[in-house]
């Protein structure tokens, strides 16, 4: 349990990409109009199809525009909305300095995503009593402010979960406490659908067995939590009734499955081009795979075609693998089946599952290719990419033609590092 | 930002400037002139009379040092605001104050 006088701020940055963007226009370019002013989103780039809300203005939401929308759908909701690039250099240089302001008052700071973040001060209570960390809120708000040039919203509380639930509770630039003696009051009245960890599928689960705030899901009769929900229901129902974020929300699970998608550039329409696709995001999958020494056994492709029509289809293999080019021609073998070959595709994406971690190779009559020397060849290939960069050596078929040889995942500007994860062993982020 | 701009109109931000600037023992960095390229490709430099105030701001997480100075500019003595970005090491004319 946590100690009486430990308490917890969960510090969020208010619309982050698009407030860091209007601030960095504002008060670098010396631009007279703040774009947080005006309707106004960050979109991803329309050129290379990318074309959703990464981030919305407080004025733009009221034109009811959502975050993830297209943005051909917004600029119909609102025709004299500002679109803007985003900038990934300059979210990342803001996130860090907002981060360092929070550890200079406090050793103990986790970071959650790019924008937000727990911090937590221990002992404060009898340095400035409990009033007193309610106004230190204040001011840690402000000096971001003004340093920095944009709002955050701080929950106060004495653990993770109701701190982070605070913070939602209205925006911007607001300070929210949410003590365990107001749960009752502050948080069961929201729908369940706001509550940490509640999604779409489980809301609509929790409506049909006729709860709809957080106060029903936490005076619901617990058997039928778990017969409904399983072991879920019962963390969910933990969390509205005031318990502690579970310790595993900090560790990243080993994956289930590792996959990669890409949105083509321009729809796919040629066996060729698809095929060349595949072994791209192959290249990044069986990367990934080998850097986590893991093998799987299940190859499975999913394509969207251009009217935004999903399917897929899964192979099983006849033993596990690592091998990219063993991934790539059962990728194929499954989109041979899966593809008509006359709908445009738009989206093309590979997913490989039943991971197991110490699988040997299993010799099969059929193997007719040498997948061992392979697999040797692999390994080097991901030695020489890791000293010397990814673009160190591609396969000759990549050199000509649009096609990136190693597709899916962050763009390369957009990996910074910032949100790797979450080491809960030191609760400290592991910022490269 | 690349903007060529003719001197004498009030509103162009962001012009890139080359600079000789001093920097004492201190740290303390004084700029001195300052030169950069008109809309007619003309190369005009300027000589800084006074460094009036000097500022820093964190805006965005992005260090830079201001400074306010004075300069005759076309026969005329202006207020014009100088920043410095600390990292990428580039000056520029933010803005004219007169």
């Amino acid at each position: 349990m946590t100690a009486p006088d430990r308490y917890i701020f969960h510090v969020d940055a208010n619309s982050a990409f698009l407030s860091w963007s209007a601030a960095y226009r504002v008060s670098v370019l010396c631009e007279t109009t703040d774009l947080r002013t005006i309707p106004s989103i960050v979109g991803g780039d329309q050129e290379k199809r990318h074309g959703i809300v990464l981030a919305k203005s407080v004025p733009a939401k009221k034109y009811n525009i959502q975050t993830g929308e297209a943005i051909v759908t917004t600029l119909q909701k609102c025709p004299h909305l500002t679109v803007i690039p985003p900038d990934y250099g300059l979210y990342v240089n803001a996130s860090r300095a907002f981060i360092n302001i929070l550890k200079k008052y406090s050793d103990h700071v986790i970071q959650y995503s790019i924008d937000e973040a727990w911090a937590i001060f221990d002992g404060f209570e009898s340095l400035y009593g409990k009033g007193q960390m309610v106004k230190f809120a204040y001011d840690l708000k402000d000096e971001i402010k003004e340093t920095l040039g944009f709002t955050v919203n701080i929950g106060i509380s004495t653990n993770f979960l109701l701190s982070k639930m605070a913070g939602d509770f209205s925006k911007p630039d607001k300070v929210h406490t949410l003590f365990s003696e107001e749960v009752e009051k502050k948080m069961w009245p929201l729908p369940v659908s706001e509550l940490f960890f509640v999604g779409r599928a489980t809301t609509k689960k929790l409506f049909s067995l006729g709860i709809r705030t957080i106060g029903d899901l936490a005076k619901a009769d617990e058997e039928m939590m778990k017969a409904h929900l399983k072991t879920p229901g019962k963390i969910i129902q933990e969390y509205a009734r005031g318990g502690d974020l579970q310790p595993y929300m900090f560790t990243h699970d080993a994956n289930k499955g590792y996959g990669n998608s890409l949105t083509a550039p321009q729809d796919i329409t040629t066996v060729e081009y698809a095929r060349h696709l595949l072994l791209s995001l192959c290249e990044t999958v069986g990367a990934r795979l080998r850097a986590d020494e893991v093998k799987i056994s299940v190859v499975s492709v999913h394509i969207t075609t251009f009217e935004f029509v999903y399917s897929n289809k899964q192979m099983q293999l006849l033993s596990p693998t690592d091998v990219t080019e063993e991934i790539f021609i059962h990728a194929c073998k499954v989109f041979d089946l899966l593809w008509d070959k006359r709908t445009p595709i738009r989206q093309i994406g590979v997913h490989t599952g039943k991971v197991q971690s110490d699988a040997g190779r299993q010799y099969n009559l059929f193997d007719m290719q040498r997948f061992d020397r392979l697999e040797t060849l692999n390994h080097t290939i991901d030695r020489i990419r890791n000293r010397f960069g990814e673009d160190a050596i591609k396969r000759a078929s990549f050199l000509e033609g649009n096609v990136t040889h190693m597709s899916g995942g962050l763009d390369k500007e957009r990996r910074s590092g910032v949100t790797i994860g979450i080491d809960v062993e030191n609760e400290k982020t592991r910022i490269i | 930002m690349e903007e060529r701009t003719k001197i004498g109109e009030l509103t162009p931000v962001n012009i890139p400037i080359q600079m000789l600037a001093i920097t004492d023992r201190s740290g303390k960095v004084t700029p001195i002139w300052f030169r950069f390229e008109t809309e007619e490709h003309q190369i005009e430099k300027i000589a800084i009379e006074r460094t009036i105030s000097r500022d820093e701001s964190f805006s965005v997480g992005i260090r830079e040092k201001k400074f306010i100075c004075s300069a005759i500019i076309d026969d005329r003595r202006r207020l014009i605001e100088l920043r410095y970005h600390v990292e990428n090491q580039k000056w520029r004319i933010f803005r004219f104050l007169s």
